[in-house]
């Protein structure tokens, strides 16, 4: 794994962050660094801090302390931005817009000439599997709702793409898709930061994976270090997370124990 | 920066201009202005000539505010609201998009499309003192630049106010505050033409009249009692006196200025509470 890039495309270091001075570190000192064509996995439980690491890569939330550099500029930098694809988990969009409309607006906000979205937005609404939809976003599904957030986060051509939690509310169908993007960008030099709770998907298309708890970066490293050979990465990350709190009673609730009344007509 | 704040812009006003609750308070104002303008001319016995004008003029000013202050709430609490609430935030700040450019361009579309429904309003008002003879247009005119001044004013508190509370709940605070700053203004009135004589009170309602943004008038009322004194005097000049020291008189040059001032202000709290909203 690599901490320290020369060509990073996003490079974290010693990032904290709390949102009360009361509470604990939602993220207590993550450091790391992607380069062009790399594919990240940021695993934890929920709870980890990693939607906030994210938050603090793309500039929506500041960082206690640490650093965020983002293709060499702050998140803050327009420039450095509009080189930037997120697709958020439980994406949502202005609600009264139709999809051809959410796109657009987003292409202008990326600074995309409107000849490039004549030619992008049809192509990109075509991959979501919502061309011709004709209906306002708050009619969408939930997983119209996140094609339509993968393809806004793709648009503008991403030297980063980060997608946090981006099959969690699609069919299998839509989940090959979104796993042959990932792979297809890759290739094209896109870095990929992937935050999910999906293993097998992360151990298909990532190169190195984080795995964090409580705030902190617990294992780090390409897949085949972190994964001893003839172990899985889900029985490592289980050993690593359980690690660090007590291990969860798997047990049903009690009141599912209880005896049930006969349904009419069975007889015991 | 201007042209992704324009895309901001752009697309509240479409989102604007499907709002069917916005739709239905403009039909509803406009349906109430029409049935005032119609009444006049099928009730027998009505009123004619000016006095005709006048029981428009009265008639009018109520509903059309009403209209006005609900559709700015309208607009107001939900233009930056829908993206807070909805989530949809997060996908628009992680673009290049600076906080100024879309506080600017959310408040450029719904300061626009007030500014229209007020223009609509005034121009039915018009329309229908004109068809029962016209008269008074000037102050008419100068009622609804008063209207829209403070609709204004409670559409941007009351997007400041959906940055941190439900839209619901800013809402009924803005009216509540609203509600509070005309019967400010109304002691105030009574104040100036010396009818509070509490030093005390009229301290306190000093404070309050200025601490707060000012409530413009315009002089139709003023403009009324006058036209109605000229048709139908009283027995005595003192009760003509009377009954127009209890007009709120017209906002003064320096009130609209006062004005001008508080609302710099609200535009910048505006830009600060985006500015520093964490998503």
């Amino acid at each position: 794994m690599v901490t320290k890039a020369v060509n990073a495309v996003v490079e974290v270091q010693g990032l904290h962050k709390r949102y009360r001075s009361r509470d604990q570190w939602a993220v207590d000192g993550v450091s790391f660094a992607l380069e062009p064509g790399q594919a990240l996995g940021l695993l934890g439980p929920n709870g980890a801090g990693k939607s906030t690491v994210v938050k603090m890569i793309i500039g929506l939330t500041r960082p206690d302390s640490g650093r965020v550099r983002l293709f060499g500029a702050s998140p803050g930098d327009a420039e450095a931005r509009a080189k930037v694809g997120f697709a958020p988990e439980d994406p949502d969009f202005p609600k009264f817009l139709r999809a051809a409309e959410v796109l657009d607006y987003f292409g202008r906000l990326l600074g995309i000439s409107a000849a490039e979205r004549g030619r992008r937005i049809p192509e990109a609404l075509k991959w979501a599997n919502l061309a011709g939809e004709r209906r306002h976003v708050r009619h969408f599904s939930k997983g119209m709702k996140q094609r339509l957030g993968l393809a806004q986060a793709i648009l503008g051509r991403p030297g980063l793409l980060i997608l946090d939690e981006p099959t969690a509310d699609l069919d299998p169908l839509g989940r090959r898709d979104v796993l042959a993007m990932i792979v297809g960008l890759k290739a094209q030099g896109t870095a990929i930061l992937l935050n999910s709770h999906l293993l097998s998907e992360v151990e298909r298309v990532c190169d190195s994976v984080s795995i964090m708890a409580k705030g902190r970066i617990l294992r780090e490293g390409p897949i085949h270090e972190v994964v001893p050979e003839g172990r899985s990465l889900e029985e490592v990350y289980m050993e690593l997370v359980e690690a660090t709190s007590p291990r969860r009673e798997s047990n049903l609730p009690g009141f599912i124990a209880d005896d049930r009344p006969p349904a009419p007509g069975v007889t015991t | 920066m201007a042209s992704r704040s324009v895309a901001v812009a752009t697309y509240t006003l479409l989102e604007l201009a499907r709002r069917r609750l916005l739709l239905v308070f403009v039909l509803i104002g406009l349906l109430v202005t029409a049935g005032i303008g119609i009444a006049p001319l099928v009730i027998p016995g009505s009123p004619t000539g000016e006095d005709r004008t006048l029981f428009l003029l009265n008639s009018l000013s109520g509903p059309v505010q009403v209209a006005v202050q609900l559709c700015a709430l309208a607009i107001g609490a939900t233009v930056i609201n829908h993206d807070l609430d909805s989530g949809a935030i997060v996908s628009i700040f992680a673009k290049p998009l600076s906080r100024l450019g879309y506080a600017g361009g959310k408040f450029a579309a719904a300061a626009f499309v007030l500014a229209l429904l007020v223009a609509i309003f005034a121009g039915g008002s018009m329309l229908v003192v004109a068809i029962n003879g016209g008269g008074h247009m000037g102050v008419l005119l100068s009622s609804f630049a008063a209207i829209g001044g403070n609709a204004l004013v409670e559409m941007t508190l009351v997007m400041i106010l959906t940055v941190y509370l439900n839209n619901i709940i800013s809402a009924v605070i803005l009216v509540a505050f609203t509600s509070f700053i005309t019967f400010i203004h109304q002691l105030h009135s009574l104040a100036q033409n010396h009818q509070i004589t509490n030093a005390l009170a009229d301290a306190m309602i000093n404070f309050f009249y200025w601490v707060f943004p000012p409530h413009l008038v315009s002089s139709l009322q003023l403009d009324i009692v006058q036209t109605q004194l000229r048709l139908h005097p009283p027995g005595t000049t003192a009760a003509g006196q009377s009954l127009l020291s209890s007009v709120p008189s017209a906002s003064s040059d320096w009130e609209i200025a006062l004005w001008f001032a508080y609302f710099a202000v609200i535009c910048v709290t505006l830009y600060l509470a985006v500015r520093r909203k964490q998503v």
